[in-house]
């Protein structure tokens, strides 16, 4: 309604002032619909075009060559020049759709150029650098000719004041259309999209054409509203302008491009005593605006949020079918098969000839220890990696949640769902209550009309299953859906997740949190090192031999060592809080490290141990809390400088320069040091022989055994006064491992601080002096390691693999 | 001709790839590019221009200023226009870097005027007599300065010690920070070199096209194009696909006159895209996961 009165108000005032105004509004009208365009692929498909200005002048020559050559009178001339632009733009669509970011922006700005050569080159019918004059409006219309006005200026000043509305209102139904939710949940989270059935290419090819059509319904009013049009009428800053008028107004917002518009109309206009320095004012304005409104002037303005449905509570559709759908296919779903599925990176073999079950109507868990191929496993099930051996059989569809719930920002928690409603198709009308049914029945309480950017962690992790639900999977893969939820948060998802499987789903559940996959599923998978190595009930899987040995290492503790004698605090916590986003993991620690000693970090996967790494690292920041290091508080300094201290971390997975020499690598791992001389390499590879003759290998082709070593010499070189190391066990063949645990060994003798963090407690604790055990993103419990010992191996650590 | 055309194209092309090295430097270890690198070509050539013919100083001093201020403006550009909005994960900053391309122009516009002036050279005087054409001595020396320039870039990111921390922070930025390397004064500095290779770029063509405060405009997205079409990170790539663009819009120049030019550059850029969409000169990486 404000909109048609604002609309009323323009058209009035364009008719009524004086002509020069009319132009004036008429233009701004113009740049408005041809900046909806592109809103519509920067905004809704998230793809910087260059090239807008090269679609407007496709319009805008269109006309010109119509009417002032073959006579055509302009209501014909500008649809048929609008066609084609549209035409072109599909054209132009298959090369630049095979690429993205900053190579689609160079398509469009050569696609540009060449049509501002064209214009200038084919003098034969654009006039060339002369341009065409005298393109008649609405004038010469038969039945219109009658009107005063209508002819001249005021005429296309109101035309394209209703044609800038209808794109401002097509863009606003659009945005909440199936494919306008398609192309936001393309740009926002491809990996989502694509489990949704979303098809990337075509969402991306509309959206191009769509903008270009806008453009060239554009074009071709601003050639009736000027009468003149020639090569330099669309420079190549004019497409520079059209992006910043929509970021300036606010992208994605359906006002952005008209105050876009507007303020860029009025602001020359305003400035026009600085005459001179109009572009400066503008290009400083600009950046000024990029910096204090980085989401444009309307991501000012107060949202109108819609009214929350009713919190009473909604029968739950059996997610997704219909009762009648449930009885027929219900009982009947085979869920997925896996057959022989296997996945090699490089020479690594991340899932080796893995086959198991996954029956409807049943929880099937797949565990195992870091790095045993689990969301390698997923991922080639669902397409995300292509397996190189064996098959999947599904019955029916098959969806899935991601280690990191993809959310598309922007889009509200409602929408989000909707997309998962409509299964990739481009009609339909998914139901609002269905979808809200769906949340509710997954255990989501939140509001649903609010931007999925403003969820809390655990919130969208509920989002992600009920858009998944969404689909009316036959088969649902859960990636590790408890991490980071608090035990209460965890409680909730285990009944959802029953209710699930009871209606028929087959459910796979990947997850760390072992009394949440012990409580609800009916059978378990374990994996290890790309292999199934136990299958069974959750009773049986406890009391494994091979279960306990791939999580423990074989369980047999050496004896502990003779705890060093005690040295002077050197690395202090105290209340380190620590997350990413809103994802708190570490919520308390405090822990002392002394001059001389090892501290073995404990903890079951998922506990925050490599976060706890990260943050004393300074990889992770901002943490709260106190990280007092040789008596500097290290908590706000950034990598480079807690190395440059003498705090030095061996991160998990290696983290080698691959494509760097071996030599090379630990040259770097000196950095710091102003007295670095090469023969210390030398004395590095009598520390690690296994590193002599691959001196001048790129790092990247070693062995994981060999990279870990390399890590290790490359930390060393630093010369630490205490050394941080991550899971330095990770995938690794146990010779390998023992022979690194003799060299951790020699270094601890040889009077160097460490702090280990590690999964095999049978490892790492007959090397400690004392024992720290990290769960839930706190320290539990702190002591020698001889007495944490036996303690930790027979009973924590069984608990947290849910034995009773 | 054909020798006239190759020596144009070989000048133009080292240029473009000498501008696209910068992107590439910048890009590789930042993912991000400044796109109002035409303004650092522009601002070489100008104050060069401000100082030499208009203050008089001697040249191999107003050159060393003129870079100075290129290197200058690339420390400015990645700390106002790249690194707030990094920060922020946002891809503003190719809109703020244009922004801020827009003011150095106008800046320029207000202290340089607004007509192009010539830049008077000693190399650019006299043509040499090669076969039916002639050839400035400035001509010959540009490819040649261009392609050591390229390769200096390249010797100095093998074989120095700030080379390889460079190479470490592409490979690994997380890694190089936990070797003790300020990734974030390395990305500062690449900006500056790159500001400074395109100030080159601008000295050594102002005598043959003269100076404007909009020059770099359009040197600035042929480079661009050259950059993406070498493949972004690669920079012999980089230095070759500058060098077949100038050979390529030397040639249609030459024989199908300058209106065809871009059309036919810029055609060649879309349809390499579209073959090689990972850049002309992509190669797959091997190694470990």
């Amino acid at each position: 309604m404000r909109g048609l009165a604002l609309l009323a108000g323009v058209c009035a005032a364009a008719w009524l002032l004086p002509g020069y105004y009319a132009f004036l509004i008429g233009l701004m009208a113009v740049a408005c619909l041809a900046c909806t365009g592109l809103n519509v692929l920067l905004g809704l498909a998230g793809e910087v075009s260059l090239g807008q200005g090269g679609f407007l002048a496709l319009g805008a020559y269109g006309v010109g060559v119509l009417t002032t050559r073959a006579g055509w009178p302009f209501l014909l001339a500008w649809p048929a020049g609008t066609a084609v632009t549209v035409a072109v733009g599909a054209l132009l669509a298959v090369p630049a759709l095979r690429v993205s970011g900053p190579y689609l922006a160079m398509v469009t700005i050569a696609f540009g150029f060449i049509i501002e050569s064209v214009a200038t080159e084919w003098r034969g019918v654009t006039g060339g650098a002369s341009g065409l004059a005298g393109i008649p409006g609405l004038g010469g219309i038969p039945g219109l000719s009658g009107i005063p006005g209508l002819g001249d200026v005021r005429g296309m000043a109101v035309l394209a004041c209703c044609c800038a509305a209808l794109g401002l209102a097509g863009f606003g139904w659009l945005r909440r259309s199936p494919l306008g939710l398609a192309m936001q949940m393309q740009a926002a989270a491809p990996a989502a999209a694509r489990s949704v059935g979303i098809a990337g290419v075509p969402v991306r090819a509309a959206a191009f054409v769509l903008a270009a059509g806008a453009a060239g319904l554009a074009g071709g009013l601003q050639a009736g509203l000027t009468g003149f049009i020639a090569p330099s009428s669309f420079p190549f800053s004019q497409s520079i302008l059209f992006l910043l008028i929509v970021m300036v107004g606010g992208v994605g917002h359906t006002a952005g491009p008209l105050i876009g518009a507007v303020l860029v109309g009025l602001l020359p206009e305003l400035l026009s005593g600085l005459a001179e320095y109009r572009q400066l004012v503008f290009g400083a304005g600009l950046l000024l605006v990029l910096w204090l409104a980085p989401a444009g002037v309307a991501g000012l303005l107060p949202v109108r949020r819609r009214a929350e449905p009713a919190s009473a509570p909604v029968a739950a559709p059996a997610f997704g079918r219909t009762e009648a759908e449930l009885e027929v296919d219900g009982p009947e779903v085979d869920g997925l098969e896996v057959d022989g599925l296997g996945v090699a990176f490089g020479g690594v073999r991340a899932v080796d000839g893995v086959s198991f079950a996954a029956p409807g109507g049943r929880i099937t868990g797949v565990i195992g220890p870091n790095g045993a191929g689990k969301t390698t496993l997923l991922n080639a099930i669902t397409g995300y990696v292509r397996p190189d051996q064996g098959r999947v059989i599904a019955q029916g569809t098959v969806a899935r949640t991601f280690q990191t719930a993809q959310m598309p920002g922007a889009m509200t928690v409602l929408d989000c769902v909707r997309t998962g409603l409509l299964r990739g198709r481009w009609r339909g009308t998914p139901d609002p209550a269905v979808a809200t049914a769906l949340l509710r029945s997954v255990g989501y309480a939140g509001p649903v009309h609010v931007p999925c950017s403003l969820l809390p962690h655990p919130a969208r992790r509920l989002v992600e299953i009920a858009r998944a639900l969404a689909t009316q999977p036959a088969v649902l893969l859960l990636d590790e859906p408890a991490a980071g939820l608090d035990a209460a948060d965890t409680a909730r998802l285990g009944p959802a997740l029953r209710a699930i499987a009871t209606a028929g789903v087959a459910v796979v559940l990947v997850e760390h949190d072992m009394d949440l996959v012990m409580g609800v599923c009916d059978r378990l998978v374990v994996l290890d090192r790309g292999r199934v190595i136990a299958e069974g009930a959750p009773a049986d899987i406890r009391r494994d031999p091979a279960v306990r040995a791939a999580y423990l290492g074989d369980g047999s503790p050496h004896p502990p060592r003779p705890p060093a004698p005690m040295g002077v605090p050197l690395l202090t916590l105290a209340g380190l809080q620590a997350g990413y986003g809103s994802v708190p993991v570490l919520r308390d620690v405090s822990l002392e490290v002394r001059r001389g000693e090892m501290v073995a970090l404990l903890g079951p996967n998922g506990a925050g141990k490599s976060t706890l790494m990260r943050a004393l690292s300074g990889l992770l920041r901002p943490v709260e809390g106190q990280i007092m290091f040789d008596g500097n508080d290290l908590s706000t300094a950034g990598a480079h400088r807690v190395a440059a201290q003498g705090l030095v971390l061996v991160p998990e997975g290696r983290q080698v320069f691959s494509g760097l020499s071996v030599r090379d690598n630990m040259r770097l791992g000196a950095t710091t040091r102003r007295d670095f001389v090469l023969a210390e390499i030398a004395s590095m590879l009598d520390r690690f022989p296994r590193l002599r003759p691959l001196l001048d290998r790129p790092a990247g082709l070693l062995s994981g055994g060999e990279q870990q070593m390399l890590a290790l010499a490359r930390g060393l070189l630093a010369r630490p006064a205490l050394l941080l190391l991550d899971e330095p066990s990770l995938g690794l063949a146990p010779a390998v491992t023992a022979e690194l645990f003799d060299a951790l060994s020699r270094l601890r003798d040889e009077g160097l601080t460490l702090l280990l963090a590690d999964q095999r407690a049978d490892l790492a604790l007959p090397l400690a002096d004392r024992c720290a055990v990290l769960t839930g993103g706190r320290i539990g419990r702190v002591g020698p390691a001889g007495e944490m010992a036996v303690d930790y191996l027979t009973d924590d650590l069984t608990n947290d693999l849910g034995a009773a | 001709m054909l020798l006239a055309a190759l020596i144009s194209g070989l000048g133009l092309g080292s240029m473009y790839g000498l501008i696209a090295l910068g992107f590439t430097l910048t890009f590789a270890v930042s993912g991000t590019v400044n796109f109002a690198q035409g303004s650092s070509m522009m601002l070489g050539a100008v104050t060069a221009h401000l100082l030499a013919v208009g203050a008089g100083w001697p040249m191999p001093v107003a050159v060393a200023a003129a870079l100075g201020v290129c290197a200058a403006w690339g420390l400015v550009v990645e700390r106002v226009a790249i690194r707030p909005f990094v920060r922020r994960g946002s891809n503003v900053w190719l809109m703020a870097s244009v922004a801020l391309g827009i003011v150095a122009d106008n800046v320029s516009m207000a202290v340089f005027g607004k007509e192009p002036r010539a830049f008077p050279s000693a190399w650019a005087d006299e043509p040499w007599a090669v076969g039916d054409a002639g050839v400035y001595p400035l001509q010959l020396a540009i490819p040649v300065v261009g392609l050591v320039l390229a390769a200096a870039v390249q010797l100095g990111l093998a074989r120095t010690g700030l080379g390889l921390r460079l190479r470490a922070s592409v490979q690994n930025a997380d890694a190089a920070r936990l070797m003790g390397i300020d990734v974030t004064r390395l990305i500062a500095i690449t900006y500056a070199v790159a500001a400074v290779l395109a100030g080159v770029a601008g000295l050594l063509v102002a005598p043959l096209f003269n100076v404007a405060y909009d020059m770099g405009t359009l040197f600035g997205i042929k480079a661009f194009a050259v950059a993406i079409l070498g493949g972004l990170t690669r920079p012999w790539g980089v230095v070759a696909a500058g060098l077949l663009f100038g050979l390529m819009e030397a040639g249609v120049t030459t024989w199908a006159g300058s209106g065809a030019t871009q059309i036919v550059t810029f055609g060649a850029v879309i349809v390499g895209l579209a073959l090689r969409p990972e850049g002309l000169f992509s190669r797959r990486v091997v190694s470990r996961v």
